[in-house]
């Protein structure tokens, strides 16, 4: 059994560079209970910022907020949407809505409640964050959020719309 | 117990992967995660450290997902060689093996699942199938499991098979059969252009019922024990209300003391939010709600079908999140909960330069008052105790009311300050008769200074205060960061407890260091933490398990790839 | 197409439920014997307790009627471990409660290599009931049912006992009476148990939860063959074929009452653990 799992994994770490990777087909839903599928994550040819949060995840929370600052210069820079799909389950569900109002956030909001999507991306621990091209296609990610990864995360995002800082 | 055979399923993986790749290469996609927690004990009598015979304990994942058009197939490789100290929670898992694999077809309307599978139920009240890798919850169904919408704005969900109960160098399911099937109308996407009402309804209803053989040769147990439930949430730009109840029919089992009464379980909940401002108010009520596909199981961490969340705050903070947790209880209690997120806006008075955010938070949870029957006399067949939900008991479990308000002082400085005060009825909740009631309060600063661009320091200072229990704490944390790649940590609690505690005794004053490093890079992560690890508490359906003190070196792997 | 699966829904739906009117079951009072010649398998509960576990209680209640049920077909032992639950407290009380310390290192050898760590819990002739080795008291009953059921592959008795009271030591002879062919390594097991033990117990039954004179039963004091027993077939036995075993004289604590103890012997399988055949015979009839 151990050489059978031994072959899989070589064969897998041996399979060359992956295809860039496009967002799964998930059902998540929104704060007005729509169900929506993570296909459809799109902003019209211009870059889309996927962020894994959560209202118990205090550096998911500092993350965001200090992306709420400088949003509205980073959209007008480079018209980036942040999609923030919360993986709060049942037990702090009902605080995501209030939350993010509290907070006065223009992020778009999704609920992942059972973690449907964040196994499909292969996500371990929130927070987390993946960048998409015009196309769809996942081209940076980051794990965890240290106050100054913002900026990183924006010079991503210009590189991608081709501008300099 | 029932085996995976792995081997021909890895073989007949690889020979498909290799084909595929080997054809034009599509839209097939590979891609997946690992994550290894191993650590290194050292011996440490002043706080009681486990020391496993073996030394070095390491838990290790891979997951891997391929996909391609509207196939998938995946499946996760685990290997506990062995386990870390008080991992799992429930059945041990030993050796290394395949513990999950599905695979699944997808079309617009449909879509059909084979193997292991996650799923829930409206908010999961009756039905709920999840892990939570890092604390040793996961109960994956092992099965099928049919998605279909019918007509725009009907979702049917059905499900069949057993649920994962332990891990010997494969997958062990339990012993119980699991069925059910969950109808949603989502009332604005079905009646289209009829529907004029400003919010959305969604109506659901489910029904699950697990099997279990009755070899018991004293009583006469129900083999197929069914849990109706039905929910309604309304959903308007401002407001949002949603109310659930769920009614299981008799469930002798192990926990209820082979009772055969019926549970009920009533959970509602209203928020209201608009730009600045956000407000939640909610109440449950359980009775008798322990359901799990093994009517005795060897612990209450297995094989549960449900979720019964705590209406209280999860809080981030090490003191609070990690003393005085709340947990559940399943078999009765009634609890309410009130939360409240304001932000004053830049230039006003309070809000200052940058703004200041508040968040209060109040939650309570009581004992549910029961009249108890004679369990003996058969007239009344076993039925344990008559109660009305919602009836509120003179015992009050758990108390907990807060205040959080974060400030950016200057474009360098940033603090948070908390005070949190609670009532813990410590003998229910972490199963420790005969100790008094915790009453503790709990203040902490937290502070952030930048440099700079990429380098900052936050630090956290926290004080618990309480004349029961082990008496008063106090953490302190600093962390450096170093974006995007580098950070060190370092923090302390130390119990240093002013006056003897009412249990007569004065126990040690132990300090608990620890530093970290870690360091980032894309979707990988990586780090080390050497220390003292107190003594924890992990808390399911009103039993807590001690996660034993440690002492040594740790290292944390993930990678996203 | 869609029908079929229309269809999958509403079977789920139907899956139905069993509502029970009587819990007890009709004619139950001691089953029928089908002939004294067929000797019946006895079962041997392991159960791990300890005095400061406060739900143990109610499952030596469990184990308790078990017992009146059953009578000589069940043994039952308790097996006192886990740092947790049945370690003495310290710093010492100071009204000396929960200052015993009943383990063994046998019992903590047992505990370790069953995985124990959360009580109450029990081994049935320590077979896998429901995919676990370890078997909550919610499912003794059914896994007793089930041993006790079948015939019996060997038969097991202490022939003599010796117990020398002044010197404090016992000794014994231990016989089987292989019934059925046995193939593979077995081990022969022997405890001593002490019963009606006087002692500190936490209990969330009562209040306060604390009893200082709480009945403990078939307390497990010591192994007489050491934690995994002495080896008592090593390939193969045959029909008819009777194995005795001699242990020499084994020192007793002079603080264990001779008058309660007793002495459990089992045979078991080396490679699977089950026990064939489990017997008791008590110092003092």
């Amino acid at each position: 059994m151990r050489l059978t799992t031994t072959l899989l994994l070589v064969g897998v770490l041996s399979i060359p560079a992956f295809a860039q990777q496009r967002l799964p087909n998930v059902t998540v839903q929104t704060l007005d209970g729509k169900k929506v599928d993570s296909r459809t994550f799109s902003n019209d040819g211009k870059p889309v910022i996927v962020n894994f949060w959560a209202t118990w995840c205090a550096p998911c929370k500092k993350e965001l907020n200090a992306i709420a600052e400088k949003y509205a210069d980073w959209q007008a820079r480079t018209g980036v949407k942040l999609i923030a799909v919360s993986i709060d389950d049942a037990r702090s569900m009902a605080r995501v809505k209030p939350y993010v109002s509290g907070q006065d956030w223009d992020y778009e909001v999704y609920l992942d409640p059972n973690g449907d999507l964040k196994r499909a991306l292969n996500v371990n621990n929130v927070p987390h964050t993946f960048l998409l091209n015009g196309n769809g296609e996942i081209v940076y990610q980051h794990n965890n959020y240290e106050p100054g990864d913002e900026n990183v995360l924006f010079e991503q995002v210009l590189e991608l719309v081709g501008k300099k800082k | 117990m029932i085996r995976i055979p792995c081997g021909a399923w890895a073989l007949l993986c690889l020979a498909f992967l290799l084909a595929t790749h080997s054809a034009a290469q599509d839209n097939g996609q590979l891609h997946g995660n690992f994550s290894m927690d191993a650590q290194y004990y050292n011996e440490d009598d002043v706080i009681g450290a486990v020391v496993p015979l073996e030394r070095l304990a390491a838990n290790s994942w891979m997951n891997l997902i391929y996909s391609r058009d509207r196939f998938e197939i995946g499946g996760r490789f685990e290997a506990y060689e062995p386990r870390l100290a008080g991992y799992p929670a429930g059945q041990p898992y030993i050796g290394s093996g395949i513990g999950y694999r599905y695979a699944k077809y997808t079309q617009s309307d449909l879509e059909v699942t084979a193997g292991n599978f996650f799923e829930q139920f409206g908010q999961g009240l009756i039905f709920r199938s999840y892990e939570e890798r890092y604390l040793g919850v996961d109960n994956a169904m092992e099965g099928v499991r049919v998605k279909y919408q019918p007509y725009p704005g009907i979702r049917l969900k059905g499900i069949i098979g057993r649920q994962r109960f332990g891990f010997d160098n494969g997958l062990v399911n339990g012993a119980g059969l699991v069925r059910g099937v969950d109808a949603e109308l989502d009332m604005a996407e079905l009646l289209d252009t009829s529907w004029t009402c400003v919010g959305n309804l969604l109506i659901g209803g489910s029904f699950v019922s697990k099997y279990q053989q009755d070899r018991d040769p004293l009583l006469v147990l129900p083999e197929n024990v069914g849990c109706y439930g039905i929910r309604l949430n309304y959903i308007s730009p401002r407001w949002n209300l949603y109310t659930e109840y769920a009614y299981k029919i008799n469930d002798p089992n192990g926990k209820n003391g082979f009772i055969y009464k019926p549970g009920q379980a009533v959970m509602f909940n209203i928020t209201y939010a608009v730009k600045g401002f956000g407000a939640t108010f909610g109440a449950h009520s359980f009775d008798n709600m322990f359901y799990q596909s093994d009517r005795a199981a060897p612990t209450p961490f297995d094989l549960n079908i449900n979720y019964l969340p705590p209406l209280t705050k999860q809080h981030t903070y090490n003191l609070p999140a990690t003393l005085y947790p709340y947990a559940t209880q399943p078999n009765g209690e009634v609890s309410t909960q009130g939360e409240v997120f304001y932000k004053w806006k830049k230039g006003t008075a309070l809000g200052g330069t940058y703004g200041t955010k508040i968040a209060v938070n109040y939650s309570t949870a009581f004992a549910l008052d029961t009249t108890k029957l004679g369990i003996a006399d058969d007239t009344t067949a076993r039925m344990g105790y008559t109660t009305k939900l919602f009836s509120k008991g003179k015992r009050q479990y758990f108390q907990d009311f807060n205040i959080e308000i974060r400030k950016k002082v200057s474009a360098d400085w940033e603090f948070a300050l908390t005070w949190l005060n609670f009532t813990y009825d410590i003998d229910i909740i972490q199963g420790k008769p005969g100790k008094r009631t915790v009453y503790a309060d709990i203040l902490v600063l937290e502070g952030l200074h930048h440099f700079n661009d990429r380098h900052s320091i936050r630090f956290e200072l926290q004080h618990l205060n309480t004349k029961q229990d082990h008496g008063n704490w106090a953490t302190g944390l600093a962390e450096l960061t170093f974006s995007p790649h580098w950070f060190l940590a370092a923090m302390d609690q130390f119990n240093y407890v002013t006056t003897s505690p009412e249990e007569g005794v004065t126990p040690d004053r132990i300090h608990y260091p620890i530093g970290s490093v870690g360091y980032i890079r894309g979707g990988n992560r990586f780090q080390v933490n050497y220390g003292r690890q107190r003594a924890g508490i992990f808390c399911v359906g009103g039993v807590c398990r001690q996660v034993p003190a440690a002492n040594g070196l740790t290292l944390s792997i993930t990678s996203t790839f | 197409m869609k029908s079929t699966f229309l269809f999958f829904f509403i079977a789920l739906a139907i899956a139905g439920c069993d509502y029970v009117d009587d819990p007890t079951p009709p004619g139950t009072g001691g089953g029928g014997n089908n002939g004294g010649d067929t000797v019946k398998r006895r079962a041997l509960l392991e159960e791990f307790t300890g005095h400061r576990c406060n739900t143990c209680p109610a499952a030596h209640a469990v184990a308790a009627n078990l017992t009146t049920a059953y009578g000589e077909d069940l043994i039952v032992v308790a097996i006192h471990a886990t740092n947790f639950f049945a370690a003495p407290v310290d710093p010492p009380a100071a009204n000396g409660s929960y200052s015993t310390d009943f383990r063994t290192p046998a019992g903590d050898a047992y505990a370790t290599t069953f995985n124990v760590s959360f009580l109450p819990t029990g081994l049935v002739n320590r077979v896998p009931f429901n995919s676990s080795t370890t078997i909550g008291s919610g499912n003794w009953s059914s896994a007793i049912a089930e041993i006790v059921d079948a015939d019996a592959a060997c038969d097991i008795w202490v022939d003599e006992l010796v117990y020398n009271s002044g010197a404090n030591t016992v000794s014994a002879v231990v016989k089987v009476a292989v019934l059925q062919a046995i193939t593979g390594a077995h081990n022969l097991t022997i405890y001593l148990t002490e019963d009606h033990v006087i002692d500190w117990q936490l209990n969330s039954l009562v209040s306060p939860p604390d009893v200082p004179n709480y009945d403990h039963r078939h307390v497990l004091r010591t192994n007489l063959t050491g934690t995994w027993g002495s080896s008592l077939i090593t390939a193969s036995a045959a029909v008819g074929d009777t194995l005795t075993l001699s242990v020499p004289p084994v020192s007793m604590d002079p603080a264990w009452n001779g008058t309660e103890c007793a002495l459990v012997a089992y045979l078991y399988n080396v490679s699977s653990n089950e026990i064939l055949q489990a017997t008791e015979r008590k110092f003092q009839p």
